[in-house]
Order: structure tokens, then sequence, then C-alpha cells
């Protein structure tokens, strides 16, 4: 038997081998690559497919912390300063003021302008955010923030304001936190891509809709007696097809979808 | 009496009891070179154990067992039916290495009494234990679905608790682990939430200078601040003021609590 003819054979061979299982292995690995390209635009796809615009998506730090705060207990010193107005707090954190005067919210051109007035009438104006604004109701609702993040829907740090015919506010109802307390576990937050493929799985997002706006705040968490712990939320604003506007919240560390009920008072479940 | 919790958590669990004389691990959860590197943290070696007290034959509580053992030689305890359930789990340790420590009795170890009680888990027959040596005791207390009044018994007037606070409801239920998950969890064969745990505690402190360390934090489900507040808060509903003479400490799942007396 020829030895070296055997070996060079064998040698032959099994290079041949070896390349057609790098080929093989190479394949797999591009495959593999491909359909890890096709699940990362899915949701981009789906919400293409369904006719859903993005006007923009906005930029975050990956990671976010939970917070928890405390709700201000209103001091005689603190109403003593508020100028132009009757007060009266009850439960020490929930004050009720009446303008002796009424001020005026609505400017020349009829639009409402609020920062004036939330600077000058009302304790720490400048940590309120306007949320929404009823015409019908001739109310503003306002979100207390936390380094100029809103907590969503929270009756603690919440501010309404109350107008009459002549876009003069007559009296305002505020809530308010403190000792904000940052804590020091941090997690990954959901992308503002993932928290719409988020809502789009669990059926929210509608055809022909456009998603206009995508904004983070704090939502509560858990409640105890006197502390609240607030977790990252993404807050969602959709026109649907009719022009209406929806909003939607999803806790941005677990992607569920929050519906807030607020505490109805008295005369409003009557 | 000293302690530490080496490391405790979802991923695992090993607790380090000594006095003068002997040292003891309650669980080695976690690799025997992950142990090593624990006990090195706390400026003690594997070599120095002279006995391992098996809670029960979950992976977070046994997972560096068989390792330990037969690198070290180290003498391992367990109840009869958790050394058949983990048997196949940790190989081979030899016969001179194996001894049954029943539920609800008390072997001593020199000047050190260890006491075994049932908890309520969703394990064969899991069982924790109090070490009590003169008039100090250290109880310890983790997986279990709610405390009875039964291991309140067994672990009142402890100087010091490893106590568990596995998680927040609210995370539980806001999180995305499966529903079948989280009715195991809330179970009573499944984990203490914090509020439950800080009930259980108020029945079982005494006026006297109390430590307790938080310890198996879930994960996902719960956080060192968040455990801590609700803990404090409930405890604060029940009359007792931390801080006064309960003192909440937290435990890490990866690194070693201060070496402590009880």
């Amino acid at each position: 038997m020829d030895w070296n003819k055997t070996k060079t054979i064998f040698i032959i061979v099994f290079s041949i081998l070896n390349v057609f299982l790098y080929s093989l292995y190479i394949n797999r690995s591009l495959e593999t690559q491909n359909m890890q390209v096709m699940g990362k635009t899915s949701t981009e796809e789906s919400l293409k497919l369904e006719n859903i615009v993005v006007k923009e998506l906005p930029h975050v730090n990956k990671d976010s912390a939970f917070v928890s705060a405390k709700a201000l207990i209103f001091t005689d010193e603190q109403l003593k300063s508020l100028e132009n107005q009757k007060t009266n707090v009850l439960n020490g954190t929930e004050l009720h003021s009446k303008m002796k005067t009424p001020v005026t919210v609505r400017n020349a051109k009829g639009d409402y302008e609020f920062t004036e007035f939330l600077s000058r009438y009302i304790l720490h104006g400048g940590e309120y955010i306007l949320w929404e604004v009823n015409e019908e109701e001739q109310q503003a609702l306002f979100f207390q923030q936390v380094k100029d993040t809103p907590i969503y829907f929270n009756q603690k740090a919440m501010l309404k304001l109350d107008w009459n015919e002549e876009g003069e506010v007559i009296n305002y109802e505020q809530h308010m936190l403190e000792k904000f307390v940052t804590f020091n576990h941090k997690k990954d937050l959901l992308s503002p891509i993932d928290a719409l493929g988020s809502l789009f799985s669990r059926g929210h997002l509608k055809q022909d809709s456009k998603v206009i706006n995508m904004k983070l705040g704090y939502s509560t968490l858990v409640q105890f007696t006197e502390t609240q712990v607030f977790a990252p939320t993404w807050s969602v604003h959709v026109e649907l097809k009719d022009g209406k506007i929806e909003n939607y919240f999803i806790n941005a560390i677990e992607g569920k979808v929050i519906e807030f009920q607020l505490e109805k008072k008295e005369e409003d479940i009557e | 009496m000293r302690f530490s919790v080496l490391a405790s958590g979802s991923s695992g669990n090993a607790i380090y009891i000594e006095n003068d004389n002997h040292a003891f691990l309650v669980d080695a959860g976690f690799s025997a070179k992950k142990m090593d590197s624990l006990m090195a943290g706390l400026g003690r070696s594997m070599k120095q154990i002279d006995g391992i007290f098996v809670t029960h034959e979950h992976s977070d509580h046994i997972k560096g067992i068989g390792v330990v053992a037969r690198k070290y030689g180290t003498p391992i305890y367990a109840n009869e039916k958790t050394w058949q359930a983990m048997d196949s789990l940790v190989g081979n340790i030899p016969l001179e290495q194996r001894f049954q420590f029943d539920m609800e009795t008390v072997q001593s170890f020199g000047s050190i009494d260890i006491q075994s009680f049932a908890v309520s888990h969703d394990a064969v027959d899991p069982m924790f234990y109090v070490f009590h040596e003169k008039d100090r005791k250290l109880a310890i207390i983790t997986d279990t679905g709610y405390v009875s009044d039964r291991m309140k018994g067994y672990i009142k007037g402890a100087d010091s608790f490893v106590f568990e606070s596995n998680h927040d409801v609210s995370m539980l239920q806001m999180g995305r682990y499966p529903w079948s998950v989280k009715r195991r969890i809330l179970s009573d064969v499944g984990h203490v939430s914090n509020e439950d745990a800080a009930v259980a505690m108020s029945e079982v402190v005494e006026q006297k200078e109390t430590k307790i360390y938080l310890s198996h934090l879930s994960k996902d489900n719960n956080m060192k601040d968040l455990a801590r507040m609700s803990v404090t808060q409930t405890l604060e509903t029940c009359g007792i003021i931390t801080g006064e003479y309960v003192h909440l400490h937290d435990t890490d799942a990866d690194q070693p609590t201060e070496l402590v007396t009880v």
C-alpha cells in the first residue's frame, strides 16, 4: 500500500469536508442574523402594515430608577404666602383655594396662558405641567413633575384650576408630593418602539392612527400609608383617523398597559 | 456567635454562622468557586466549615453542596426526604459525610444548639433553623409561603433574624411572569411578600435590640429600597418604629453582609 498517496487523499478529502462544514456554518449563522434583523424590525413593519404613523420617537437613557415621595402637608406659613386667595386645607394635604379677585388666564388671542398664574399664585407652581384643558368644564388639569418628569394621574400630585365664562380662574385644588428619593436599583427601560410594540400587540393601536407624542413619566406602583413608590411610565398620545386623541400609559419596565382609575368623589359617583 | 448572609436571592442562598470553635453554613446555593469567593470576601475559608445545614432541595440552596462536600470533606446535614430529593442533584457524597437532621429536632455542636422547624414551601420537606448559644438566638426563615403561629413560636424573641422579604405584590402583579408562576409565588407554598413578612416580624420581635436581615429578595419583583420601605411602614402600622430597637439590614444577591454578633 502506498501510504504517501493514502495520506494525501485523506488530507484532500478532509480539507474538502472542512470547507463544506464551514460553508454550512456560515450559512446557518447568516440565517440566524437575518432572523434577528427581521425580529428587530417587526414592530415597525407591523405598524407600517396597519398604516400607523409614528411622528418621532424620543431619545431616552437606557435605564431608569424608581422614585418614592411623601404627600406634602401644607403649613400655615405656606398658606399665608399665597396672594389674593382664601384657602381651606383638608387632611393637611388637599388645598382648596378661592381667588378673592378672579385672575384671567386667557390672552388677547383667546388662548390659555397658565405660566404666569402658576408662578404667581400657586405654591411651587413651576413644578406642575399642563396635561389637559377641558373647555366644556372650564377646567385645566396639571401634573406635578419630578426632575422635569410628570407623575401621571396621581391624586397626590395634581393641580386643578377652574375658571369662569370670562376665562378668569376662580378657584383651584392642589395636591403636592415632596421628599423625593431615587432608588439605587436601576432597571432597563423599555425603548419607545418596544413600548409601542407592547401597545400594538394588545390591540390598542388602531389602523390609520398617528402616534403624535411619547413622553416618559412616572405612575404609582405601590402606595403605602405615607409614602408612594413610582415606576417609570411611557405616555403615548395617539391621533385616531377621525381626529380624536387617545392617551395610553405603559409601565416602562414591564410593558404592561396601565389604566388609571382616579378616586371618584361622592358627588361624581351619584 | 456571629453570622453573615453570604448572599441571598433567587439565584442562590448561603448563610455563614460561627463562634470561636465552630463554623457552619445554612445552604450552599452557589457553585463551589463562588462559595470560595464569598467566604474569602468575609476573610474565611470553606476549609473551616464544620457542617452545612440544608433547608430544602431547590437549586438556589444546594447548587454547591456536592462539589464543596467532595472538595473539602464537609459534613452535610439534611432531613431524610430532602436527602432523597437532592441525591441525584448533588452527585456522590461519601457516606461518612452524610448526616440526618430530622425535622423539629435539636442537634448540639459545642455550645451551639441548632433547632430545625418546618416551613411551608413547595419542596419535599423544607425546614429552616434557629441557632441558640447561651441566651442569644439567631432565627433563619426564608422560602415559606406564610409564617404560621407554629413557625412564629420557634423564631419568637430572636436577637437576629434572617427573614424572607421576597416580593412586592404590586410589582409581581405588574411583572412579566406567567400567571402560573405568579400564583405559585403568592400561594401558601410560595414566598412571603414584604408586607406579610413585616406583619409576621411584628409578632415575633420582642422589645430588645433586634437585627432583621431582609433576605431572599426577588430580582424581578422587589428592590432593596422598596423592601425596606415596605417593611418599615408595615412595622410602623403595627406599632414598631424601626431604628429604635429594631434595625433593618439589607442583604445582597452577590456579596456578603458584614460579620456581626447575633
